[in-house]
């Protein structure tokens, strides 16, 4: 068969000839062109009517998830990380100190110890401004005692302060300020014109919804419903960047609290809208 | 659907850094993405994994889109080679050339196959073709896309496209029509 008979034959299938005498001619030239177009208007009509298959939203919102998670692991990409980073951070850090000017107490005592508590804090401050920080964080606990393991320690600090740089030190107090909203929530106070707190017989957008059920389904947290939402309060304003959340248009984050319980008392999960992760509970 | 500028614009920020860009690209293109991935992977699972991969790939890759193309049709290009290898992966791992969960004898593979959204006697027969005439008649006949753009997508000339169509088609006719002596 020539290459004229097949694609006349597939835009007779197609219905894509304003006359269709010359290809029907052709059809019912031989037992070959006519099989050839039942088999071709057989597979085309059994795909044609199929359409497009759309995700559902639980199946959105993992993609979402996952994707961000995946990309957050990528140098450059700025992502909201997970409370508990900042706060294992600081932990981390004052243990190393705490045990340092302990062990150097025991061994120094008084004024000596106080200072070399100052000299320790020192480069463990500047770590989250320094690139190459591993290094000078290891050396400070090292130097000022044998017994101290800051190396390790200080590492972790350096690296998550390193991968948080471009978030301004004076905002690095994330419970507090959570804690504060899930009191407003609590009080049903909308300070602002950021938090929004949805009426009884509202409803809210299912995008919403779904990315909150897989939130608070991974964070092993049943029956949460969205209650609110909000921008983030941990997040400083950046002129040079699109901040098209902070404009209103969309919402940082959502509020969820135990659908059957009192929301006055009830603990609240802040949920990441981007990410769909828990980022905060309040109990 | 965005116009070109818009997703040029779009992808533009994404290099500045702006990462609410990208995914504003991922929610402007993740429906047929899905859905091209479902029909080739026949699973919703493997689809939704190949989706997750192939809006990993474009984000790695943005630097490297020329623009000679629309930003849909390098993405659904990177969708069709992710399911090309993932198609792979499985084919190796297995050494029945039929993916199990496309076995239509199998009970629990029919269920993949309803999940899947599409009727277990079409997938089953998408499935048994080659590769490369599948994925040249998914496009065309399903997703409804123009040959043109479906050359872009493949990376293969017009010519070979319709006669991957051609090919295909009478290949699956083929496959239903054995499904119903």
């Amino acid at each position: 068969m020539r290459d004229h008979e097949l694609e006349l034959i597939a835009a007779l299938v197609e219905g894509r000839l304003d006359d269709e005498a010359e290809a029907r001619a052709l059809v019912a030239s031989s037992p070959e062109h006519a099989e050839e177009y039942e088999a071709q208007k057989l597979a085309y009509d059994t795909l044609h009517g199929l359409g497009t298959v759309s995700m559902s939203e639980t199946e959105r919102a993992a993609l979402h998830r996952d994707v961000w998670s995946a990309l957050r692991a990528q140098p450059g990409v700025k992502a909201a990380n997970p409370w508990w980073y900042r706060w294992t951070a600081v932990a981390a850090a004052l243990l190393v100190v705490g045990g340092s000017a302990a062990v150097l107490s025991q061994n120094l005592g008084g004024e000596d110890a106080a200072q070399t508590f100052a000299e320790i804090a020192a480069p463990l401050d500047a770590a989250g401004e320094s690139t190459d920080t591993t290094a000078a964080a290891g050396e400070a606990p090292t130097a000022a005692s044998d017994d101290a393991d800051g190396g390790e320690d200080g590492a972790s600090v350096t690296t998550l302060d390193q991968a948080e740089e471009d978030e301004s030190p004076a905002s690095d107090q994330p419970a507090a300020l959570y804690s504060a909203r899930a009191t407003d929530v609590r009080q049903g106070a909308e300070t602002g014109t950021d938090l929004y707190l949805y009426g009884e017989n509202e409803t809210v957008d299912q995008a919403i919804v779904s990315c909150v059920a897989a939130a608070t389904k991974d964070a092993g947290l049943d029956g949460f419903a969205v209650i609110a939402t909000m921008d983030d309060p941990d997040q400083t304003p950046d002129s040079s960047t699109t901040t098209e959340t902070q404009s209103g248009e969309q919402p940082d984050l959502a509020v969820a609290s135990p659908a059957t319980a009192d929301p006055t008392e009830a603990p609240l999960a802040f949920v990441d809208l981007e990410t769909c992760e828990v980022i905060y509970l309040d109990e | 659907m965005t116009t070109a500028a818009q997703d040029a614009q779009l992808l533009a920020r994404v290099l500045e850094g702006d990462h609410e860009a990208f995914g504003e690209i991922m929610r402007n293109h993740e429906d047929r993405v899905f859905s091209v991935c479902l029909r080739i992977m026949g699973n919703r699972d493997h689809a939704l994994d190949a989706t997750q991969e192939t809006f990993l790939t474009a984000f790695r890759k943005a630097s490297q889109f020329q623009g000679n193309s629309a930003l849909g049709t390098w993405i659904y290009r990177i969708a069709v080679n992710t399911c090309y290898d993932q198609l792979r992966r499985q084919k190796r791992r297995r050494a029945d050339p039929m993916p199990d969960h496309l076995d239509p004898t199998d009970h629990k593979a029919e269920e993949a196959i309803d999940s899947a959204g599409l009727r277990p006697e079409i997938q089953s027969a998408l499935a048994r073709i080659p590769d490369d005439f599948r994925s040249a008649v998914i496009l065309s006949d399903i997703e409804g896309l123009g040959l043109p753009e479906v050359a872009e997508i493949l990376g293969i000339p017009v010519g070979t496209v319709k006669s991957r169509v051609f090919r295909g088609r009478r290949l699956l006719a083929q496959q239903l029509g054995n499904q119903n002596p």
